[in-house]
């Protein structure tokens, strides 16, 4: 199933893309190179380590990743490169296990990258993490869950996802804007659904907001929502799977309920919207941003299908803006040294993904987390608000 | 009163210490470690300060005792208590930065760190001189100061500065440190929320900065979430819309009261609102609960202009505001609000110190009032220098910043000083007592911005001379407070 050791090497030359927006915004202007109309050049090269799973059942969305970071690095070097050098992706291959993470992380070491981005799937990424620590890499984590890789610790690495907490203040946030006046937490009962479920509790009751809370692994989603109803609460929020979610906002609407009703990012599934049926329009969900949510993001997802003939995932999106971020940290850092990168990392300037400000707080968790409010209208999710002001 | 040509108190300044600040390399001291005797009598390390003595101040009623100058003029102070160490501590924030000071010796503030306005910069920036932090807010539980960032920082404008918060972590005083800067599209002042958990950040006037509305013609409040300080939330939905009549205007302070009422001063008047807890809502004409970001209104508004009518911005601008919310005259319990009433104007017509009834003012109609049918307070008193003994008759004269104990008002007045105000009969403010610094040899000039309260003294911010320690003279009419309150009395 899935090719281990896998090395894919990519030098990438100046295609003639295309650039503007973010690129435009973001790129450097004393690196010499691209005066004269023609394609800048570039003397020597320097090198970034991909990590993604390129085989198994997430081998798409691995490659959504290598080919969003393929194209942040064409087009830093369309615009000159990084400190004149042109730059230069490889890929490893690191599955979904830690074993084959930390294998792929020796494997972009050998290569002497001086810095990666990728991960995805949380044990090969957290194993990958733990492996660059001694060598101080500078590692941008995107996709893989942020909590471990926080856990972890390793004064190198930076997730480019938000955190579980981040997700519940991104429910109670949302909750403020609707000044929700009686909050219903509900989950299934699983261990992530109740962590989730527990932080919204708690922060919600630390604004003095009426909040009740159910668990329940084997719902009578008829009798729950009913509860809910009689308890006059006015805003939901799911944080189980997707297609009880579906079902529950179809029983509440069908016991009456007029209120908000919110799912975590667990219900950003199709799933969810079948199970729901009409019930899910205006439906609001917790989600991580994708290029699908953002308008930013449209002149960069209509490059990125110029490029490669479909639309971008979210996993390219993520890729792009952590490989864009570590350029940034090198054009910063004014060499490739790993502890001065590493230093610039959290102080990036002039530097916005396609959510916003890229920061980081002292744990490496972001600062401004990439959480977004989805709502179903017309029977797909779009863009209610960015929850973002920074 | 007795006028006092000079100060009392020099004894304390037997030093006459001018001494120069040490190099900026020094900027942090080295911290207390786990004895906070290891050092002197102020519990570790202190760093050199400037202390000026003023020779030239008239004053009544009122002795001095220190000055200390720490890393510039200052606009605002606040006051943290340290369990551990067993004492206060003094914060202050102005054009240098950040200065700290250990309050051991209550008399004599000692210099026990900073963080110099260079220290502040962010990328972009042109100069070294942090603005302006009036209203300085602090979080005593969590030992966090907040540093507001005013647009016109760091060489900036209304249109093209920065605005937002520096969140300093001073758990360990003598060495502060910035946790984060959180850029708010409002920064002229700020205040805690909730027990801290949320900080309102309001003004200036309009900045014409993009993500601000186009119809407001100043900032109102921005509320930010900071219950985790690393992952600082600003709400897109602002606050205390349509203060002036209707027309979004300029919040310049809010000041929470003994009952945890958040009161929002600025262009078009003073509101309250309740901040958490189930209350009626006059407005939507419902009970609901109130947060910091959905606050429930209170009540509130305007008064008349007075003194005569001077300028359509600075008659109806009422730059601060205390609700007292006690009984006091013959007026009832909660009814009265003292307000400043900022005029920047000849000294004779300058803003003055208002005490307005809340009466009437209950329903929403403070929500309510428009151009053609205003709403307005009733006024009981208004109050200036102008004319009263020790008063200067140039210069800048405005009401300003004030702190209340029992029914005396201390209140700072730019160049006409410190004032002290008996408000036992609020129809009729009297003065008893003031302290003001006229520029003469080697003496700095005083420009009062706020005067505080504080465990039996009084210490005021000063624009130009640093920090005052004064002491009031007179009798101390009402009932002493248990607690000042320094912009927020909450819990």
């Amino acid at each position: 199933m899935r090719r281990r050791g896998a090395v894919r090497s990519v030098a990438l030359g100046a295609a003639a893309l295309l650039v503007s927006g973010l690129l435009g915004a973001c790129s450097g202007s004393d690196e010499g190179g691209g005066e004269g109309g023609g394609a800048p050049k570039l003397r020597g090269e320097i090198t970034f380590g991909v990590l993604a799973p390129l085989s198994g059942d997430l081998a798409e969305r691995g490659q959504d990743l290598v080919d969003g970071a393929q194209l942040a690095a064409a087009e830093l070097n369309d615009q000159g490169g990084v400190l004149g050098r042109q730059v230069k992706v490889v890929v490893e291959d690191g599955g979904c296990t830690a074993a084959t993470g930390e294998q792929a992380a020796t494997g972009l070491a050998a290569k002497k990258v001086v810095g990666m981005v990728g991960g995805l799937c949380e044990d090969a990424a957290v194993a990958a993490a733990k492996t660059v620590a001694a060598a101080g890499t500078p590692f941008l984590v995107s996709s893989a869950p942020a909590d471990r890789l926080i856990e972890a610790g390793v004064p190198s690495v930076f997730p480019m996802e938000a955190t579980v907490y981040q997700e519940a203040l991104a429910a109670v946030h949302w909750m403020g804007y609707r000044s929700a006046q009686q909050v219903a937490v509900l989950d299934d009962g699983s261990p992530a659904a109740q962590r989730l479920s527990g932080l919204v509790v708690d922060r919600i009751k630390a604004d003095g907001l009426p909040v009740s809370r159910r668990s329940t692994a084997g719902p009578d989603l008829a009798k729950l929502a009913g509860a809910v109803t009689a308890a006059k609460a006015d805003f939901v929020y799911w944080t189980g799977a997707a297609q009880p979610g579906g079902r529950l906002v179809s029983a509440l609407r069908q016991a009456g309920y007029t209120g908000n009703f919110m799912a975590s990012s667990e219900s950003d599934s199709p799933e969810f919207l079948q199970a729901a049926g009409g019930a899910a329009e205006d439906a609001f969900l917790t989600t991580a941003a994708g290029p699908k949510l953002l308008p930013t993001a449209a002149d960069w997802a209509a490059r990125f299908k110029d490029r490669y003939r479909r639309d971008p995932g979210r996993d390219a999106m993520q890729a792009y803006d952590a490989l864009r971020a570590l350029a940034q940290a090198v054009r910063q850092a004014g060499d490739t040294a790993p502890s001065r990168v590493v230093d610039n990392i959290p102080r990036l300037e002039d530097f916005t993904t396609f959510t916003g400000v890229l920061r980081f707080a002292a744990d490496h968790s972001m600062t401004y987390d990439n959480y977004v409010i989805a709502q179903v209208q017309g029977g797909t999710f779009t863009l209610a608000s960015k929850l973002r002001t920074d | 009163m007795k006028a006092k040509p000079l100060v009392a108190g020099a004894v304390a300044l037997a030093a006459a210490l001018a001494v120069q600040l040490g190099a900026a390399g020094a900027a942090f001291a080295a911290g207390p470690g786990s004895s906070p005797s290891d050092n002197s009598a102020h519990g570790g390390t202190v760093l050199d300060d400037v202390h000026n003595e003023p020779t030239t101040a008239v004053a009544g009623n009122v002795t001095f005792i220190d000055n200390v100058r720490g890393v510039s003029g200052y606009s605002a102070l606040n006051f943290i208590n340290y369990d551990k160490y067993g004492y206060d501590f003094m914060f202050a924030n102005g054009t240098g930065g950040l200065a700290v000071w250990s309050l051991k010796d209550p008399k004599h503030p000692a210099l026990v760190s900073k963080i110099t306005a260079a220290e502040l910069r962010l990328p972009g920036d042109t100069q070294d001189r942090f603005w302006e932090g009036e209203n300085m807010t602090v979080d005593p539980k969590r030992k966090l100061v907040f540093l507001t960032r005013d647009p016109r920082g760091f060489g900036g404008t209304v249109s093209t500065g920065q605005s937002g918060v520096y969140i300093v972590d001073v758990k360990n005083p003598w060495k502060p440190e910035v946790v984060t800067f959180h850029p708010i599209p409002a920064g002229h002042t700020a205040t805690c929320i909730n027990d801290c958990k949320y900080l309102w950040s309001v003004g200036p006037a309009n900045t014409g900065t993009p993500g601000q509305d186009p119809s407001w013609k100043g900032v109102p409040v921005r509320v930010t979430d900071i219950h985790d300080i690393k992952h600082p939330y600003t709400f897109d939905q602002a606050v205390d819309l349509g203060r002036h009549d209707g027309v979004t205007d300029y919040v310049h302070s809010v000041d929470v009261d003994k009952n945890g009422i958040a009161w929002a001063s600025g262009e078009g008047g003073v509101r309250g609102y309740w901040t958490e807890g189930r209350h009626y809502d006059p407005v939507q004409k419902r009970n609901r609960v109130a947060t910091a970001y959905d606050p429930v209104p209170y009540a509130g508004g305007t008064v008349v202009a007075t003194n005569p009518a001077g300028t359509e911005f600075f008659d109806f601008f009422d730059h601060n505001a205390y609700h007292n919310t006690e009984k006091v005259g013959d007026f009832d319990k909660g009814e009265l609000l003292y307000i400043t009433n900022e005029n920047i104007t000849t000294c004779s017509r300058a803003g003055e110190f208002k005490i307005a009834s809340l009466k009437g003012s209950y329903d929403g109609e403070g929500w309510r009032s428009t151009p053609e049918n205003p709403f307005r307070l009733d006024l009981i008193s208004h109050w200036s220098p102008w004319g009263k003994e020790g008063s200067a008759t140039t210069g800048s004269c405005s009401a300003h910043w004030f702190t209340v104990n029992g029914n005396i008002v201390a209140q700072g007045w730019y160049g006409q000083g410190t004032r002290f105000i008996d408000v036992s009969d609020p129809k009729n403010p009297t003065q008893v007592g003031y302290f003001r610094v006229p520029a003469g040899e080697g003496v700095t000039g005083g420009s009062a911005s706020a005067v505080y309260w504080h465990n039996g003294l009084v210490y005021v911010a000063d624009y130009n001379r640093g920090v005052d320690v004064l002491r009031f003279d007179g009798k101390l009419a009402g009932a002493p407070d248990d607690k000042i309150c320094w912009n927020s009395c909450d819990k």
